[in-house]
């Protein structure tokens, strides 16, 4: 892992395509700037993960007929409001 | 054309042809996995199983998303969704991944955040995450049933 310091204002290159800036610094947050092409996807590291971890919880799930069978009478009633 | 799987939980199964979705990145977690079987959960049932065809202990529940409720529309950009070739919205049809924590079904809930997108055209899918942090990644779905979602 590359680790450089950079000062508020100050910017890091990824690639030709990728541009960081520090836009602000206060107290434990800091504002990062991303200048980036469209097809270049920017995620918060933990919704990504979230994704993947929830991913994995939903495939274990072996669903019981009679729990969805309560689950489907209340959207079928919701269907006829 | 009909052929038969093998699934998780209904062993043996025909289907046709036509209900098999292919993922050309997986989905997150499952990047190795792109072959899955769109199944019917029962009749008249609203749920639907998400059948991987690569490896059978893998299915996910899922529901389409207009069944929840109308005007769900999860934040992401073309870009994200090139890999299925769809050219206009009306091509597309979302589907949520449902979870249900430790066997409870009250605590149910439905990943808003990371929707599938399914090309009915050519039955290409893609998982995006939605910008939209309105959008949770597990949202009890009896509030959402109950309360009418947004």
């Amino acid at each position: 892992m590359l680790v450089l310091g950079r000062k508020l204002n100050e910017a890091l290159m990824i690639g030709d395509d990728v541009e960081i800036i520090i836009v602000e610094i206060k107290g434990d947050q800091v504002k990062l700037g991303i200048k980036a092409p469209r097809q270049v996807k920017i995620y918060r590291k933990e919704i990504y993960e979230e994704i993947q971890s929830e991913n994995i919880k939903a495939a274990e799930n072996k669903p019981n007929i009679n729990h969805l069978k309560d689950l489907e009478k209340l959207l079928q009633n919701k269907k006829n409001q | 054309m009909k052929e038969k799987i093998q699934t998780r939980d209904a062993g043996e199964v025909e289907i046709d042809s036509r209900q098999k979705i292919n993922f050309p990145k997986g989905l997150f977690g499952f990047d190795d996995y792109h072959n899955y079987a769109l199944l019917d959960w029962r009749e008249d049932s609203p749920f639907q199983m998400l059948q991987s065809l690569e490896n059978k202990e893998v299915a996910f529940i899922v529901l389409a998303s207009d069944i929840l409720f109308t005007g769900y529309k999860p934040e992401f950009e073309k870009e994200d969704i090139k890999d299925i070739e769809a050219d206009a919205v009306e091509d597309l049809l979302f589907f949520v991944i449902l979870t249900i924590p430790g066997g409870e079904p009250e605590k149910m809930t439905v990943n808003l955040q990371g929707p599938i997108v399914i090309n009915k055209n050519n039955n290409k899918a893609v998982q995006v995450i939605s910008m939209n942090d309105a959008h949770g990644v597990r949202v009890p779905l009896l509030e959402l049933i109950t309360e009418g979602g947004k």
